[in-house]
């Protein structure tokens, strides 16, 4: 059966044409993403990996080497098995930097560009000649079908689609970020295609050729031969050797890297794809045995690389033929397309932009665009002149596995990336270059020797193209290579770009940026790159990383715009490759690296480094890791607020309990400047910072919720060798509970002593009233006696005075907002309290002596002031006995006021002299006293900035001396005047 | 399942992989004469175990 060459083309035509409709319509949301994305849709597009060799060559290779065909499916499978250590971290790696392709890693890796051109060169020479089978096996099987030998009509028209196809669904977007899905999806459905049309084979060959699968083991048992042929070679070295090169070739191929890693949709994909690709494979590779076996009962001519069409011709079904060769067509095409595309992106980064800078004038993402598309269009038209130019002598299979041996000169670079921090530059170099020759004189350079030059030369090499000359070639050309590095890596020293890029491989990067970023906001930013980039370009990626961090075009703190910093150098990583997005970042968005503060600049960019890498510490790292983080959460648990001020004024740390006091999340205040503090944290973290006082206590803020009262006090931190670096921490205390409670035991206090005065009270107000009721008779009589009228005038005076001055010692001070300090006359305040405590019986039977002079004036409020007195008062005539008497002198020095109350009590034993201030301590019986008296006294004067001490009365005489220091005030004006 | 013990289930499925399909047990197995199924089942086998181990895991890996 034979079909015409016009059908086969439009066959071909109208399935590339269903690949475009269904890139279309995922690329346009007409399929769901659900759909798209699903990690069958993911599993499916790694089916890549089986071209035309897995789809036509897999009978042939298995007719030639038996078992051994399943190699390169099972090495597959032992590499899916290590994804969570080998293919998620890589995933991780190339999300994180965005590197598209083989090359950008090992460039980023090693910090080279000759690495990345050594790496694109080796697998662009081992990719065209398998891209050029791919062709001819369209071309082979077109003419199968046909029978028409001019088949290359065909093979162009079929470049140009895929061509066509790759430039508008592969190189739509210049970053990785955005993924194709469309790809995506269109290379899924080739997948399905390939199996499909593999399996209606399998079932058609074993229907024919057995009568069925009872039949198939009929035959077998009846012509053992075929099983002991086919179970040969299983477990030697070219077992051993090939299946390690399929291993490599799983993530390594340019196609495999690029569908596993950069078109990577959904990351969980990956974990489906570990089970779900090699049963894919499996199903793929269970298909090839009871079609070679078919092939050989049915003693059929066709070569036995195109078994699987000659049983499809042999069905005498259109469809069924016409469905095989269009599976042949799908394994070409998506190789073809996908490892175009991952090529280009080598080419375009580690070949062209090195050589042909992108010119700010024009829109770089055109540029980059065109370039790629150029480049798509040039490897596949390369891959079309290999195909015309290579004789038609090798088999499908050394083609495949020449290429899987390139990718697999990579492996010792891959686990050095992974696995070896010390690996260096010049080793892999080596090594690759090393291995690379092995491979290219004794792999490649046969497989060319029917090329036109080479063939000049007379080298006729083609005997080596067995696949057990391929498993030694693996064996002592990777032992070649990773000798080579490994020595040489001991040999040499990395540099420090390249130990940096070592550290980000293991997700350990602690690199701390070399300075503080000149550019202060993102708009800077723009303005650095344009020359570079151009200014769309340049507004384009300052966006999208502002947008990938999820910060906005105000931002300004330096820790953010360092990490904005890094996140650009991402970004046009994945459009340029790592080592020229690194050169134009530091050309462009410059570090000023004198800076001395770059270190508390980046802090929080540390802290954030850190946490990430903290899973991967070892040992001493690890431990030291552990006591960072617990004096880190000293820090944090800490009930004190703690804040951190760089010197440039930025918040580098704002702890927990600041958080709360403030209710300001550390979040959104870390790296701002203090000026950008919502206030009156503003105002009040601002002055202190100011001010030359270490300590300030109890300073009031108006907060809605209520005012509070904080007690401050800050230090400078120094840097480790001791030197001061000018940051400051800062420790704010609430002490706001505190200063309630004082208020209320005040309160208390001065109650209690009014309930003690108040008999005295009674005393004093009944003798005006018994005055006033007595001229009040007289009154009755002499109705025009005016004295008597005055007196009574006086006498309800006195009440009044004597009422007012309690109510006024009574209320002073309570609940209510402390008033600044104001200049206070000492001497009225001691004649006030004076009064009062002379409403205690007591006190009357003592002289008091008030010595004061009147032009003496402290900072003070005059009700807590004449508390102070009170209070000492009271102390004093409980210590004195009748007759006694208390002296008050006062005298002024400089900036302060001492006065000195002095009495003839008893004193104070030296036992108890340490704790007289003390709250609650008292030396009366219970009911009497509250302990409290001298503890207020004591603390209304600290809230003055003065202090209260007592000590024995001088002269050995009996008594005691209180002494109250207090800020001198000049006098008042008005006092000033009238003196 | 914490990643560490994830690699270490990784490691462990490589090494049951190597015994299976790369050791002299291999050799000694295809010695036998099996059915030519036999060594797809084995393989079947072995990615029911992949799945089991690592493929269900609902953490990002």
């Amino acid at each position: 059966m034979t079909f015409s060459l016009a059908t086969l083309f439009l066959g071909a035509i109208i399935y590339l044409s269903l690949l475009f409709l269904i890139a279309h319509a995922s690329e346009k949301n007409w399929i769901p993403a659900a759909v798209v994305r699903h990690p069958a849709v993911y599993v499916l597009s790694l089916g890549v990996y089986a071209t035309t060799w897995s789809y036509y060559g897999s009978v042939g290779f298995a007719a030639e080497s038996g078992l051994i065909y399943l190699t390169i499916y099972l090495g597959v499978t032992l590499a899916f098995a290590l994804t969570p250590v080998l293919l998620m971290p890589l995933l991780r790696l190339t999300r994180r930097h965005q590197l598209t392709s083989v090359a950008d890693l090992f460039a980023f890796r090693f910090d080279s560009r000759l690495a990345g051109i050594l790496v694109t060169l080796m697998l662009l020479t081992g990719s065209l000649p398998y891209i050029a089978l791919q062709i001819r096996a369209v071309s082979e099987s077109t003419q199968i079908l046909s029978g028409d030998s001019q088949s290359q009509a065909i093979a162009l028209v079929f470049c140009v689609m895929v061509s066509v196809f790759a430039i508008i669904f592969g190189a739509r977007h210049v970053t990785p970020r955005e993924k194709h899905s469309g790809l995506v999806a269109a290379i899924a459905f080739e997948s399905l295609i390939k199996i499909a049309a593999l399996l209606v084979v399998t079932f058609i060959a074993v229907g024919m050729a057995f009568g069925g699968w009872a039949g198939l083991q009929s035959w077998l048992q009846a012509n053992p031969l075929h099983l002991d042929a086919f179970h040969r070679g299983v477990a030697t070295e070219t077992w051993t050797g090939l299946m390690f090169l399929a291993f490599a070739a799983a993530f390594l191929l340019p196609r495999q890297f690029h569908m596993l890693f950069v078109e990577n949709l959904n990351a969980a994909g990956l974990r489906t794809a570990s089970w779900g690709f090699p049963l894919f494979l499996l199903v793929l590779a269970m298909a090839i045995p009871p079609i070679l076996w078919a092939g050989e009962a049915l003693a059929m001519t066709t070569p036995a690389d195109y078994t699987v069409l000659g049983i499809a011709q042999l069905s005498e079904s259109n469809v069924i033929a016409l469905l095989t060769y269009l599976g042949g067509i799908s394994a070409a095409s998506a190789m073809i397309i996908v490892t175009t595309l991952a090529l280009s992106s080598m080419c375009l980064n580690h070949l062209v932009l090195p050589i042909i800078r992108v010119t700010p004038e024009q829109d770089l993402y055109a540029q980059l665009r065109w370039v790629r598309r150029a480049l798509i269009a040039g490897i596949i038209a390369a891959g079309y002149f290999f195909y015309l130019t290579l004789a038609y002598t090798e088999g499908l299979v050394s083609w495949g596995l020449i290429s899987f041996l390139a990718m697999a000169q990579l492996i010792p670079g891959i686990l050095a990336l992974l696995y070896w921090p010390g690996a260096t530059r010049a080793g892999f170099v080596a090594g690759l270059l090393a291995g690379g020759t092995i491979w290219g004189l004794t792999g490649l350079l046969p497989a060319l020797s029917t090329m036109g030059p080479i063939e000049v030369v007379g080298l006729d090499l083609a005997m080596t193209q067995s696949p057990d000359y391929f498993g030694e070639l693996a064996f002592w050309s990777i032992s070649a290579n990773a000798l080579v590095f490994l020595a040489v890596s001991q040999l040499t020293r990395q540099a420090p770009r390249e130990a940096e890029a070592a550290a980000a491989c293991r997700e350990v990067s602690m690199r701390i940026p070399a300075g503080a970023l000149v550019a202060t906001s993102p708009d800077q930013f723009v303005e650095q790159l344009t020359p570079v980039v151009g200014a769309p370009a340049a507004h384009a990626e300052i966006d999208n990383a502002l947008s990938d961090l999820a910060l906005n075009w105000s931002e300004n703190r330096p820790d953010r715009l360092q990490a904005l910093r890094e996140q650009v150098q991402r970004n046009l990583s994945g459009m340029m490759g790592p080592v020229l997005a690194r050169d134009i970042v530091d050309e462009c968005l410059r570090l000023d690296t004198d800076s001395r503060g770059a270190m508390a600049q980046n802090v929080r960019i540390i802290e954030e480094r850190l946490e990430r890498s903290r899973r991967s510490f070892k040992g001493v790292a690890a431990e030291l890791d552990a006591l960072r983080r617990y004096h880190r959460q000293i820090l944090e648990d800490l009930p004190l607020g703690i804040v951190a001020v760089t010197r440039g004024g930025r918040i580098a740390r704002w702890n927990p309990a600041m958080e709360t006091l403030t209710e300001i999340n550390a979040h959104r205040i870390l790296s701002r400047r203090i000026s950008e503090i919502p206030t009156p944290w503003r105002e009040l973290l601002a002055q202190f910072i100011d001010e030359d006082q270490q300590h300030a206590y109890k300073r009031s803020l108006h907060l809605p919720g209520g005012d509070r009262w904080l007690s401050l006090h800050k230090t400078l931190i120094n840097d480790p060798a001791g030197t001061i670096n000018g940051d400051r921490l800062v420790l704010v205390e609430d002490v706001t509970d505190v200063q309630r409670l004082e208020d209320e035991l005040a309160h208390s206090e001065r109650l209690a002593s009014i309930g003690r005065l108040a008999a005295g009270v009674a005393h004093e107000i009944g003798n005006p009233i018994t005055g006033i009721a007595c001229l009040a008779q007289e009154q009755m009589t002499r109705e025009t006696d005016t004295a008597g009228a005055e007196e009574i005038l006086q006498q309800t005076k006195r009440i009044d005075h004597i009422v007012q001055t309690l109510i006024g010692y009574a209320h002073g001070g309570t609940g209510v907002a402390r008033q600044p300090p104001q200049i206070i006359a000492i001497n009225l305040a001691a004649r006030e309290a004076e009064r009062l405590v002379k409403l205690n019986p007591n006190a009357r039977e003592l002289k008091f002596f008030n010595e004061v002079d009147d032009a003496l004036y402290v900072l003070a409020d005059h009700q807590r002031l004449v508390q102070v007195f009170v209070n000492l008062y009271t102390n004093a005539v409980d210590a004195s006995e009748p007759g006694g008497y208390i002296q008050t002198t006062a005298k002024a020095t400089r900036d302060k006021v001492q006065i000195r109350i002095t009495d003839t009590g008893h004193g104070i034993h030296s036992s108890i002299r340490d704790k007289i201030m003390e709250p609650f301590f008292t030396t009366k019986t219970p009911g009497e006293g509250t302990g409290l008296g001298l503890a207020l006294a004591d603390n209304i004067v600290n809230d003055y900035n003065g202090s209260v001490r007592l000590q024995a009365r001088r002269g050995r005489r009996a008594g005691t001396e209180a002494i109250v220091q207090l800020p001198r005030a000049t006098a008042p004006m008005e006092a000033r005047v009238n003196g | 399942m914490p990643k560490t013990d994830l690699g270490s289930m990784s490691l462990l499925l490589l090494g049951i992989g190597v015994v299976l399909f790369l050791s002299p047990l291999s050799r000694w197995w295809f010695a036998l004469e099996p059915a030519w199924y036999t060594t797809f089942l084995a393989w079947f086998g072995y990615i029911v175990l992949i799945a089991i181990g690592i493929g269900r895991e609902r953490d990002d890996l």
